[in-house]
């Protein structure tokens, strides 16, 4: 455990120099600055999907829910930016909080299709709202963070990398929080509700109190996000929050390696990279990207995290619950095994 | 009506969700295909019935295809088949863009008109897509409960390894259900593309859709499907005529939510011995 910390931590440090390894070209910084965002909404799925097992699809929702009352707060409110972004994430909470009451008496599949179900209810809305929302048309988001100085940094958010530095600190505690709690008792107990609900509630595991903690922690990391997104942006429109981004994200999380905390930041970089150096491609480099991903769940089903598979495993979550990569997480959100689960991986 | 073609993709979802458990989210693009499929043999001058069943027969055949290459490596953890049902879209959504481009295309309704029935007027190519659906959804049903392969298909859903203890050669089921899903999948593509404009990205409201009625009428079950497409369509228009058209897509998801409180299996969820 030791060193995992160890090499977590030199990581997270790393992260924060990458602006000045990029020598701050606009570019890279920009690139930097998604990989950053994406990787907080990665880990926001993670915590509910990864850590619990719950297959939710609403992870996108509350995004959106966090980029819009952020803008229409500060926008047509005028409010400043940082109370916005705290009644962003309460607002998030108190989404989940509403849709796991529905949605937690149900398991596997009827859980995602039911999330889902609720995603698409909150961007329905954010449509038909035009007043307050822009409609489809969506809604311009020209404001900027108002600054405040970090140890040597002022941040102003007059550039690119200042996002980057709240993006990354963000990311950097949600990692740290996530690792802490996966190795707390609360964490152990999330795990238990994603290996065997049944033996989880026979040992008196609380899941449904489990579960809402888990969504409600993830529903804030989504906000957040959604919040850095709007103003570093500067516009937002419901089709930023559709069935597509959806599909990137669950695509990113599981080529990344779901249940592990690299898994979030590989899946994340490669998203954001990748289609980048595809470009030579052309306009078929979307679907190469696709063909990409579908060889990676074929060929390495614990994602790119688990190649590396001693190394990382020690970095992950999964400390002494179970012996299985990150597919075990996967088999747990399923609805219903055809098979038994094939045997763990020897260590 | 809309609640026809509704059950349709809902009916070919169940096939393959039946089997191997894998919600297939590539099924929306099973439906593009037979769009294009279709649409191109009409402009090549073929009738719409053989061009759609024609269609139907070269995606049926892809279906087979990506069960043999992408689905079967993951059968053993079907929620990984979901996700590469996921990448499976972007792969043939792309590659729909890049060979066809992004202008909608239609293709001309073969009955032009309304008639009247009861004082309401009813377009004759609503009533035609109405009548094809029910015919495919008749003769499927037909053929699941009454042909040899349609009861090996329904022995394999319930129980994999004791089909193969009979001696059914389940590995071949599964692909003749993937073949029979696709298939239906162009069938409601086809249909739909002779009501309204369709583009590469056209499977992807369907297909929620086709989820919300397998799951309300009760994955894995046929009838289900059905039944969960009627009422999802007919929920969607009353609430579009009598509520809030603009919501007229939340009403699905509504009913949806409500109806899992109240039943959580599905209206008609199979028994299923696992």
């Amino acid at each position: 455990m030791g060193p995992a910390r160890l090499i977590g931590a030199v990581f997270l440090a790393l992260a924060f120099l990458v602006p000045f390894a990029f020598q701050f070209d606009p570019y890279l910084v920009h690139l930097s600055v998604l990989v950053a965002l994406y990787a907080l909404l990665a880990l926001s799925l993670n915590v509910i999907w990864g850590l619990a097992g719950q297959f939710s699809m609403a992870q996108v929702a509350f995004l959106e829910i966090g980029a819009y009352t952020t803008s229409i707060l500060v926008v047509q409110a005028q409010w400043s930016y940082w109370p916005a972004l705290l009644v962003a994430a309460g607002l998030a909470v108190a989404a989940s909080l509403l849709i796991g009451a529905f949605s937690f008496r149900l398991t596997g599949m009827y859980f995602a299709i039911v999330t889902l179900a609720f995603a698409q209810l909150i961007t329905m809305l954010v449509v038909n709202l035009p007043a307050l929302t822009g409609g489809p048309y969506g809604l311009p988001a020209r404001f900027r963070p108002d600054g405040f100085a970090a140890g040597p940094l002022q941040l102003t958010f007059a550039s690119a990398v200042d996002y980057y530095w709240i993006a990354v600190a963000t990311l950097a505690a949600g990692l740290f929080l996530t690792y802490q709690l996966a190795g707390s008792r609360t964490g152990r107990a999330m795990s238990a509700a994603r290996e065997d609900e049944l033996l989880a509630q026979a040992i008196g595991v609380d899941l449904r109190y489990y579960k809402t903690v888990a969504f409600a922690l993830s529903s804030v990391l989504a906000a957040l996000a959604g919040g850095y997104m709007a103003p570093y942006l500067t516009f937002i429109s419901p089709s930023m929050f559709g069935f597509r981004e959806l599909v990137n994200l669950i695509l990113m999380l599981v080529v990344g390696g779901v249940g592990t905390l690299a898994g979030t930041v590989v899946g994340a970089s490669l998203f954001v990279v990748l289609p980048e150096v595809l470009r030579v491609a052309g306009s078929i480099r979307l679907g190469v990207y696709g063909a990409i991903l579908i060889l990676v769940v074929i060929f390495l089903p614990q994602g790119l995290a688990g190649v590396p598979a001693l190394l990382w495993r020690r970095l992950g979550w999964r400390r002494g619950v179970s012996a299985g990569g990150g597919s075990a997480g996967l088999q747990a959100a399923g609805a219903a095994r055809l098979e038994p689960t094939p045997p763990a991986e020897p260590r | 009506m809309t609640g026809s073609i509704y059950a349709l993709v809902g009916l070919g979802l169940t096939m393959t969700f039946g089997l191997l458990d894998i919600l297939n989210f590539a099924h929306g693009q099973m439906l593009m295909l037979g769009a294009y499929g279709t649409f191109f043999l009409v402009r090549a001058g073929v009738p719409f019935l053989p061009a759609m069943v024609i269609a139907m027969g070269g995606v049926a055949l892809l279906g087979v295809i990506v069960e043999r290459v992408f689905f079967r490596p993951v059968r053993a953890t079907p929620v990984n088949g979901l996700i590469v049902s996921i990448g499976l879209i972007a792969v043939i959504e792309n590659v729909a863009l890049v060979a066809w481009g992004a202008d909608p295309k239609d293709i001309q309704p073969s009955l032009v008109g309304a008639v009247q029935v009861g004082g309401v007027s009813v377009i004759l190519q609503r009533l035609l897509v109405l009548g094809i659906t029910v015919v495919l959804i008749v003769l499927f049903s037909v053929f699941l409960r009454s042909s040899t392969l349609g009861k090996w298909i329904r022995a394999t859903a319930q129980n994999r390894e004791a089909a193969a203890l009979m001696g059914i050669p389940t590995d071949r089921v599964v692909s003749v259900s993937f073949a029979l899903g696709s298939a239906l999948a162009a069938a409601s593509g086809a249909l739909l593309a002779t009501l309204f404009p369709f583009d590469p990205f056209v499977g992807e409201v369907p297909v929620l859709k086709g989820f919300i009625v397998i799951i309300l009428g009760g994955l894995g079950s046929p009838a289900g499907a059905i039944l969960g497409g009627f009422a999802l369509g007919i929920s969607e228009a009353l609430g579009a005529g009598l509520i809030a058209s603009a919501f007229r897509d939340g009403f699905g998801f509504a009913i949806l939510i409500l109806a899992l409180l109240w039943r959580p299996q599905g209206l008609m969820a199979p028994r299923r011995s696992r």
